[in-house]
């Protein structure tokens, strides 16, 4: 038999989607750390999570993504600010004070509570561009939770309402579980939030 | 409903099922959870040569630490040693940890036979022909069933060299039902694997009355199929039904992999072997005659048959005991679907009649007299002839 | 002596069962479509027996046709046909024999025997002119064949007897007349299922005479002299026999060597039919009437013995790794002497020491080891242990043990001592051949590489080139005429004998219509014509001639097809479709499917291999439903 007639096979990268995902996962971090100074129902829910508590969401497999890859691919400004370190992750911290801070993707030395992992890219593109609810992702194990799930849902919840301040409601109602209505969220209410939270997240 | 169960009985659920969108991409993933990350792809031929298919299913493995050792194809029809010695030897020297059988049928049961002579560090079967065992759990094995299946796939044995083997350690892993893998075979393929997953979920609910896990699976196998199998036909690229169907196939052969065999799948595989024909193209032509048989010799069926192979309304609409009875009516007109595209008679296919004793003493032989060799030929005779109009 | 101008007409139709016979004759309009030998007997065959039947069975016909050239002293025209359900590979089967039986029969005042039901015990035929007694064998059974054949030849001029393994139905078992076989397709067996052990016609009770002896004798003069000056017929096949072509084969890798997985050895020429000329210092042993001469006989160990033909030598010997003439030649008695195929067995023992290899039985048969083959040849013939289940053929056996990629048959029937790979035409001559893996069918080797006269890797035109030798090889098993004959009057024709040989083999290969049909044939149809003295027109006798082939070829075919033939079955063993060779510098395997369909569409076949109806209705041949 001749062995090299079955080669060896490497899969690629999907570059797109590895972008996409950092990017997303970065802009829903610092959107929760800004939203949850700005909005009362964001705080109320984040004040069920204990103190110095610390959560991760990410993509499995951790190894797949080393720094170098970012280092070539992503603009030199994303790296030096320590965004994006090791693997597509999203690391966020409630300290003992109670306030919210995103810390950026590396995981170095702190301590994860509650680990959020998608179970690849591809579970992580469909959830982060709404071709799924983060709730119907779940029911397809797209992810698989490492913690208390408790606290997961909180997150889960605050997610859904950061969604609905980012996104316009064509979007935003194809990612969370149910859309408010006009009684329960006031259209004034979403569109200030969305302009200072995201004013206050490009900022920094 | 009335449920004919007892607690006396023994059933191995084994293979994991991932099923839908996306789940050739959860294949690193689980190979993670066996600490696996270098498997041997064994692919049927005619899949191989699908390079659009081998692209995506490759594609699927990127942004993952996996590395595929090698994709093997040269299988089609015929699992033999030859085989599965090239195979296990382009496993060992790749450095393979793990196997993912990547197309129904043959490409299944090399990939089960290379895992026991990688596993076991075996050179030949002839060990496992006579009385030794497979001694303990194998290198963890993923199957991609496509369309087109023998029903051995997410079961307890493999066929190789025309023996089998059988043991619990040779359940696949996992399945991974994907429609860019289920779709795509021609609707003559499709009511093929329909009718040997139907024989094999009918035998296991009227072999197997008392064993309600038995049932449970045999359920949802006989309902997709009863819903998907006119769209899986008529559209064999349909994504839902496809799916769908590769999913009877899947859970109709765990079901019967722990239920006794049925005269249907005993004599379609002692046909098929004779002839060099597909077993389930005998299937096709036989489940009418056996379920006649069935139903003249006046079997008990459980209720919930009518349940699973018909509809609720068609379940509540009849009394409660004439619903064995047309549980066996609906069989009936569910298998007649098959004729459209598959043959009807032994006469059609030109089997030559004369074997045909030989089949049903060979067939009776193998149910160890379970079902005597009268009624084998009963059936066979029965399906000589054409028994339905196309 | 009564004369007989032209041919006997007369038919011998045997009841086993109620030991009855009658008589009748031939219909003028079955000999003219079907000439006589392999032809008639197809078209006897397929008027009396029903598809499906068992051919181990009551029902099974067995018929013995003679030709109309035979007992005309024609060249080469000593010899009958066989035609019978095989219970080898379940289809229509025709084996030829040169044997002293064909004579006997013809001169015993009968052109056709047909045996129908079964005796109810061991018995022996004697056939004269008045018709056939019924003698009881008992004293006869589980003798071998040169015994039976030497108690019962007493009562007549030539016998065809079988051996114990015939008896035992061994399912490739043959059937002995002097020293020649009716080998393939267990045609032993099918006696064997009726309890005959042998028939014996009694001979010289009429003499044939051609109707048109002037033309007959002078066409005949031309035959001698065409086979004479042909530097095959009357030089290597005279010389060394069929085994001549060795070298030539194993230069081109067109032997099979260890179960087909090499078409080439370096000890091959050790097993030539020079190296066996030189070393048992061999003489000429034929068949009568013959002018070629290529049966030869030696001295082998102190003893006289046969010397094994092409096939023999390759398939028990380079398909086993066996490259000693005297063990081959022993093996080949030992055949004889149980009335076994020496192909068929050297393909199952080929198959058998491959799955001791590889763990699928338990043997201790192994390749290039002479241990245990003779115990193991006596156990098939007599089917004792795992002998039993080989003597069903290697079909059989890889479908209960396994290893049905390497057993190398088609339809059932083993393949004979050429590689494919070698010459791929031939590859699809094995995959067309009615009666399974048969050489005789086509012979494109011989075109291929004996004669290279066509690139052997090359699949341009193979089709139409199995299509017209298929056709015209059984036209003359139809006469009934021995086929090596053919080379010496292919290459006649001025045109094909003036033109350079560079010139042949490019019009071969680039438009083999043009190139096949420049043979001229005409020879053949007119020692026909000139026999029955039939009106003979020179160029449209030919055409008819060969049109006769295609339709005996067709009709073989069509009642194929009753007994589930179709594309599924026209395939060659897995390991010549997907498995490279050491021997080959570039991996190369047969492209069958690239041919198959256009020699389906140049035989008026549909995609599955079925004749079309429009194609029978052409050739003249009745559809059965």
């Amino acid at each position: 038999m001749n062995i090299n007639k079955y080669p060896e096979i490497h899969p690629g990268k999907k570059l797109f989607k590895r972008v996409y995902v950092a990017i997303m996962l970065w802009t829903v971090g610092k959107a929760i750390q800004v939203a949850a100074k700005v909005d009362k129902e964001v705080k109320e829910e984040l004040a069920k999570l204990p103190d110095n508590f610390t959560l991760r969401m990410m993509v499995a497999p951790e190894k797949a993504f080393p720094l170098f890859f970012y280092a070539k691919t992503l603009p030199a400004f994303v790296v030096d600010k320590g965004l994006l370190f090791y693997g597509i992750q999203m690391i966020l911290h409630k300290d003992k004070e109670g306030k919210i801070k995103y810390l950026g993707a590396d995981p170095k030395g702190k301590k994860i509570d509650l680990n959020i992992v998608f179970k690849n890219i591809e579970a992580a593109w469909m959830v982060l561009s709404f071709q799924e609810s983060t709730a119907t992702a779940y029911m397809h194990d797209r992810f698989v939770v490492e913690g208390d799930l408790v606290h997961s849902l909180t997150f889960v919840r605050v997610l859904d309402i950061v969604e609905i301040f980012l996104l316009p409601k064509i979007i935003a109602k194809l990612a969370v579980k149910r859309y408010p209505k006009w009684a329960e969220m006031s259209p004034l209410r979403k569109f200030v939030k969305r302009v200072v939270i995201y004013i206050r997240a490009y900022t920094f | 409903m009335k449920m004919h169960s007892s607690y006396d009985y023994e059933f191995l659920n084994y293979p994991k099922i991932i099923s839908g969108k996306c789940s050739l991409e959860n294949i690193p993933a689980e190979l993670a959870g066996y600490d696996a990350q270098k498997p041997l792809v064994i692919v049927r031929k005619s899949l191989g040569k699908n390079g659009a298919l081998i692209k995506k299913f490759i594609r699927a493995f990127a942004d993952s630490m996996v590395i595929i050792g090698a994709i093997y194809d040269e299988v089609e029809d015929y699992a033999g040693i030859s085989r599965a010695r090239e195979a296990a030897l382009l496993f060992k020297d790749r450095g393979c940890d793990s196997l993912i059988a990547l197309g129904s049928g043959a490409a299944v049961d090399l990939a089960k036979a290379v895992n026991v002579l990688v596993s076991e560090k075996a050179d030949n079967f002839s060990a496992y022909y006579e009385e030794k065992s497979i001694s303990g759990i194998l290198k963890p094995l993923i199957v991609v069933p496509a369309g087109l299946a023998n029903g051995r796939e997410a079961s307890n044995n493999l066929i190789i060299d025309n023996r089998e083997i059988k043991s619990d350690f040779l359940y696949p892993d996992v399945m991974v039902i994907d429609h860019r893998v289920a779709a795509g075979c021609s609707a003559a393929d499709v009511a093929e694997s329909a009718a040997i997953a139907f024989a094999q979920a009918f035998h296991s609910f009227v072999g197997n009355s008392g064993n309600s896990m038995v049932a449970a699976l045999a359920h949802p196998a006989l309902s997709y199929l009863s819903q998907y199998l006119e769209r899986g036909m008529k559209k064999p690229q349909n994504k839902e039904a496809s799916v769908a169907l590769v999913n009877a196939s899947v859970m109709a052969s765990i079901a019967y992999a722990n239920a006794k065999p049925g005269i249907t799948n005993l004599l379609a595989e002692e046909l098929a072997r004779a002839t060099g024909i597909s077993s389930g193209i005998f299937m096709g032509i036989l489940l009418p005659a056996v379920i006649d048989f069935l139903v003249k010799d006046k079997i008990k069926i459980s209720d919930e048959f009518l349940l699973a192979a018909g509809s609720l309304d068609a379940y509540a609409a009849v009394a409660a005991n004439e619903r064995g009875q047309k549980g066996l009516e609906t069989a009936k007109k569910l298998v007649g679907v098959f004729s459209r595209v598959l043959p009807v008679s032994l006469n059609e296919l030109k089997v030559q009649k004369y074997i045909l004793a030989e089949i049903a003493r060979d067939a009776a032989q193998k149910s160890e007299g379970f079902f005597p060799a009268v009624d084998c030929a009963e059936i066979l005779e029965a399906s000589w002839e054409k028994t339905l109009t196309k | 002596m009564r004369e007989v101008i032209g041919t006997n007409n007369r038919i011998l139709e045997i009841d086993l069962t109620s030991k009855k016979f009658k008589e009748s004759p031939v219909s003028a309009k079955d000999r003219d479509m079907y000439w006589g030998g392999k032809g008639l007997a197809l078209k006897l065959l397929y008027d009396r027996l029903e598809p499906g039947v068992d051919p181990l069975g009551e029902k099974n016909i067995f018929i013995i046709e003679t030709g109309v050239l035979t007992g005309t002293g024609a060249p080469c025209s000593g010899r009958f046909e066989v035609v019978s359900k095989s219970p080898l590979t379940g289809v229509i089967n025709c084996s030829s024999c040169g044997g002293p039986f064909g004579m006997a029969v013809k001169s015993s005042g009968w052109d056709t025997i047909i045996l129908t039901g079964r005796a109810a015990s061991p018995t022996y035929l004697v056939i004269d002119s008045s018709g056939v007694q019924f003698k009881s064998a008992d004293a006869l059974w589980g003798k071998d064949t040169a015994a039976a054949e030497a108690e019962i030849i007493k009562e007549g001029s030539g016998a065809m007897v079988i051996g114990p393994a015939g008896e035992n139905l061994v399912r490739f078992a043959n059937i002995r007349s002097g020293h020649r076989f009716v080998g393939r397709g267990g045609m032993g067996a099918v006696l064997g299922s009726k309890n005959i052990k042998g028939i014996v016609a009694k001979g010289k009770e009429v003499k044939i005479v051609a109707a048109n002896g002037k033309m007959f004798s002078k066409t005949n003069k031309k035959f001698f002299n065409y086979i004479n000056r042909n530097p095959v017929t009357s030089g290597t096949y005279r010389q060394f026999g069929t085994n001549s072509a060795t070298i030539a084969c194993n230069t081109a890798g067109a032997i099979p060597v260890r179960n087909f997985t090499g078409g080439a050895h370096g000890e091959a020429h050790k097993i030539s039919g020079e190296a066996m000329a030189e070393k048992f210092k061999t003489k000429w042993d034929t068949c009568k009437p013959c002018a070629i001469l290529c049966g030869h006989k030696g001295t082998i160990e102190g003893q006289e013995r046969h010397i094994p033909e092409y096939e023999t030598v390759h398939l028990l010997g380079s398909n086993l790794e066996i490259f000693d003439p005297v063990i081959i030649s022993k093996w080949n008695e030992l055949c004889s002497k149980y009335g076994m195929d020496t192909i068929s067995l050297g393909g199952t023992l080929g198959w058998a020491m491959e799955a001791t290899e590889k763990g699928l039985i338990k043997t201790n048969l192994k390749f290039g080891s002479p241990d245990g083959v003779a115990q193991m040849i006596e156990d098939i013939a007599l089917g004792r242990g795992i002998g039993k289940d080989l003597g069903q053929g290697s079909r059989f056996a890889a479908k209960k043990y396994g290893g049905e990629d390497f057993a190398m048959h088609v339809k059932g029937m083993e393949l004979p001592g050429y590689e494919p790979r070698g010459a791929i035409g031939h590859g699809l001559g094995y995959a067309t051949a009615n009666r399974g893996g048969c050489h005789l069918s086509s012979y494109l080797v011989g075109i291929e590489v004996l004669f290279d006269m066509a690139d052997p890797y090359n699949p341009r035109w193979k089709h139409y080139m199995v299509k017209f030798m298929e056709d015209f090889f059984a036209a003359l098993n139809s006469l009934h005429i021995c086929q090596f004959t053919a080379y010496a009057v292919m290459f006649e024709p001025p045109l094909i004998k003036m033109s350079p040989f560079p010139v042949i083999k490019i019009l071969m290969q680039n438009s083999a219509p043009l190139a096949m049909n420049l043979m001229d044939v005409s020879l053949f149809s007119e020692l026909w014509h000139a026999v029955l003295g039939k009106t003979y027109l020179p160029y449209l006798s030919m055409r008819k001639f060969l049109k006769m082939g295609e339709r005996v070829h067709v009709l073989e075919r069509y009642m194929n097809t009753r007994e589930g033939i179709s594309k599924k079955d026209d395939t060659l063993p897995l390991r010549l479709l997907t498995e490279g060779r050491k021997c080959d510098a570039k991996e190369r395997v047969v492209p069958i499917a690239k041919m198959i369909n256009k020699y389906y569409k140049s035989r008026g076949y549909d995609e599955s291999g079925i004749p079309r109806s429009r194609t029978l209705k052409h050739l003249g041949i009745e559809i059965k439903e």
